[in-house]
């Protein structure tokens, strides 16, 4: 739900309350003034006719000007006077309506008579009805007023915020820009764009150091390895060493190597990470697949591998070349590697997708962990683990998708493109 | 012949010389680009290695000056970038090879007389050793001027030997020197077995002495008087 239909609820929720509260006093006020404006009047009438008596000495005619109806009829003693609302049956409209009366005894030249006096409320109903339905004209006009004013205020009111939030939308990490937040003049919204600007600028910062220093670092290991693998391979051909000497120096030397590829490959990551391979050029995927088997031909007849070809289309991929290349090589590598003496490999490319699947011992990982770093299959110890981290990264810098997925003993590589 | 090693970090560079002395070469020195410039421009080496980070300028400004000024220099670029750009850059301006850290000794030896071969025997390029003779270029080879036949990676083989004879060569080395350093086989051992059995039993058909053995497990030498 959205802040503004939500704070637009929460004001007509609040607003039909108290409009029918007031509306409820209001009614209620004006019901008791007139009410009581109709004793006031009914009793202003008796004073009147007790004045004509006492004045004429004769009752008055049933004929007032208020509009307040009289009769007299004659009784026997004096009573209390009553007063109550009753119904009656008006001449000219066939419905009960509702009428104050108050009767009170009255003695003219000492013959006790009593004195009613009947005064139409319908009017007063009729009076609170339509106000009543003006107010509530009001309520409903004040109300839609209201509801869109308000909307209207949020929009504007939140603009800043909105364009924060798109601004926010577009900081992406590996772009080198940082977003520009505006310049506000509302104060929550000023110290908001101050404060994320501050931020995004320090993540920004932060993110980039730390692939550099993994680059360089990485740059920067690259020598004294070299030159550790040069002095081992200087003593390799040393022919004084026994052969317990030996043994050490071909482990160490070993180790080196797997150290140096280690390196060498975290640096490729890093390097792809930092988008460093950024010009691209038509791939075409068939002409690359074939060239590299090609290269990889004699490992595959080695193993004795029969390869399925099925190209239903040619796709061209906008790539960089290099990355294309190690893209394919470490999947076809991966799937030579760990296939089965006299295995099959199945490559498959379709207009969206590049499936190559091979036979395989089974993993005892899960497929798609295998995709995180130093992730390797128990049985492979020479593997650095890095060769499928590399495989991700380039997926994910050219926006494709992967797939490992491993069915009745195939294990199955999906790229879409 | 002469080597020029313009390498900054002096331990590779000592033995880069180590190894080339035993090659029978007369190896100098410069560890920064001055010193790297100066000795490239003044003296005619027959080859020439160039780092091309250094302390005060870039290798590649070295490269330019020796086509300038010495170009019988053969070159071979080391770099630590595996940059595509400065290979292209260096390629470009004439450099005869490029290699890349780190790197095999015997690697770098087998690029050396690649690049000595191609520079110095005008017409004449091929490589005698013993009852073998190897002409790279048509990539042919005669045993007691018999020729027999090798697919191309025993050929490569067989050179990579010849030029490191009499030392030990690594697995390692000798799969990368067949595969290039992307091809990560490491598994590729066992071929590579398979492929010095397949040029050993060639080489003994054809009359040649057994002269490959494998060393501990750890690699195989060529050798030869």
């Amino acid at each position: 739900m959205k802040l503004l239909t939500r704070t637009s609820l929460y004001y007509l929720l609040l607003s039909t309350f108290l409009f029918a509260l007031g509306g409820m006093v209001f009614y209620l006020f004006l019901k008791h003034d007139l009410d009581e404006d109709f004793t006031e009047n009914i009793y202003l009438e008796k004073e009147y006719v007790e004045q004509f008596v006492e004045d004429s000495l004769r009752l008055p005619l049933t004929e007032l000007q208020t509009g307040i109806a009289l009769s007299f009829e004659e009784t026997n003693a004096a009573f209390e006077e009553v007063l109550s609302d009753t119904a009656l049956l008006m001449p000219w409209e066939e419905e009960l309506q509702p009428f104050r009366q108050l009767v009170f005894g009255i003695e003219v030249n000492e013959q006790w008579y009593a004195a009613t006096l009947s005064s139409p409320m319908y009017e007063s109903d009729d009076l609170i009805e339509k106000i009543s339905w003006s107010l509530a004209v009001i309520a409903v006009v004040m109300l839609f007023v209201l509801f869109f004013l308000t909307r209207w205020l949020s929009k504007r009111m939140w603009r800043p915020f909105f364009k924060t939030l798109n601004t926010l939308k577009s900081f992406d990490l590996n772009s080198k820009d940082v977003p520009e937040f505006s310049e506000e003049r509302i104060s929550e919204f000023k110290t908001l764009n101050n404060e994320l600007q501050h931020l995004t600028t320090r993540i920004s910062t932060d993110y980039r150091n730390l692939k550099e220093f993994t680059e360089n670092a990485s740059h920067e290991i690259q020598t004294p390895l070299a030159i550790i693998r040069a002095k081992l391979e200087l003593l390799i051909q040393n022919n004084n060493l026994s052969q317990e000497q030996m043994k050490l120096v071909q482990e160490s030397f070993e180790t080196t190597n797997r150290l140096s590829k280690l390196n060498q490959s975290l640096l490729l990551l890093s390097k792809i990470e930092n988008r460093q391979f950024h010009e691209t050029t038509t791939v075409n995927l068939v002409a690359a697949i074939e060239n590299k088997l090609e290269q990889l031909a004699e490992l595959m007849a080695f193993k004795k591998l029969r390869v399925e070809k099925k190209f239903h289309a040619q796709p061209e991929l906008l790539m960089n070349a290099h990355l294309a290349d190690i893209l394919l090589s470490n999947l076809l590598s991966n799937a030579i590697k760990h296939n089965i003496e006299q295995g099959e490999i199945s490559i498959q490319i379709t207009s969206d997708a590049l499936i190559i699947a091979n036979t395989g011992r089974n993993l005892e990982t899960d497929p798609q962990k295998m995709f995180e770093r130093f992730q390797k299959n128990n049985s492979s110890q020479d593997a650095v683990g890095l060769g499928l981290a590399i495989v991700k990264q380039i997926c994910d810098v050219n926006g494709f998708a992967i797939a490992y997925t491993i069915e009745a003993g195939r294990h199955r590589m999906e790229v879409r493109y | 012949m002469k080597i020029l090693v313009v390498e900054d970090e002096k331990e590779l560079s000592a033995s880069i010389v180590a190894f080339l002395k035993k090659e029978g070469y007369l190896c100098e020195t410069a560890a920064d680009f001055y010193v790297g410039d100066e000795k490239a421009g003044m003296n005619e080496y027959d080859c020439a290695l160039v780092d091309i980070t250094l302390p005060g300028g870039t290798g590649l400004d070295i490269v330019r000056s020796i086509k300038k000024l010495q170009p019988k220099t053969g070159i071979i670029i080391i770099s630590a970038k595996n940059s595509l750009d400065d290979k292209i850059v260096g390629l470009d301006l004439g450099a005869d090879d490029y290699i890349t850290k780190p790197f095999h000794l015997a690697e770098l030896n087998s690029r050396i007389k690649s690049v000595l071969r191609r520079r110095n025997f005008e017409g004449n390029k091929e490589v005698v050793l013993g009852q073998l003779r190897i002409l790279p270029e048509a990539q042919e080879v005669f045993v007691n001027e018999k020729s027999i036949v090798l697919t191309k990676k025993e050929f490569a083989l067989l050179l990579f030997f010849v030029a490191n004879k009499n030392r030990v060569l690594t697995k390692e080395s000798i799969a990368e020197h067949l595969w290039g350093e992307e091809a990560d086989m490491a598994d590729s051992f066992d071929f590579i077995y398979s492929h010095i059995k397949n040029l050993r039993k060639k080489l003994m058909e054809g009359g040649h002495e057994d002269m490959i053995q494998s060393v501990y497990g750890m690699g195989y030498k060529f050798s030869a008087t």
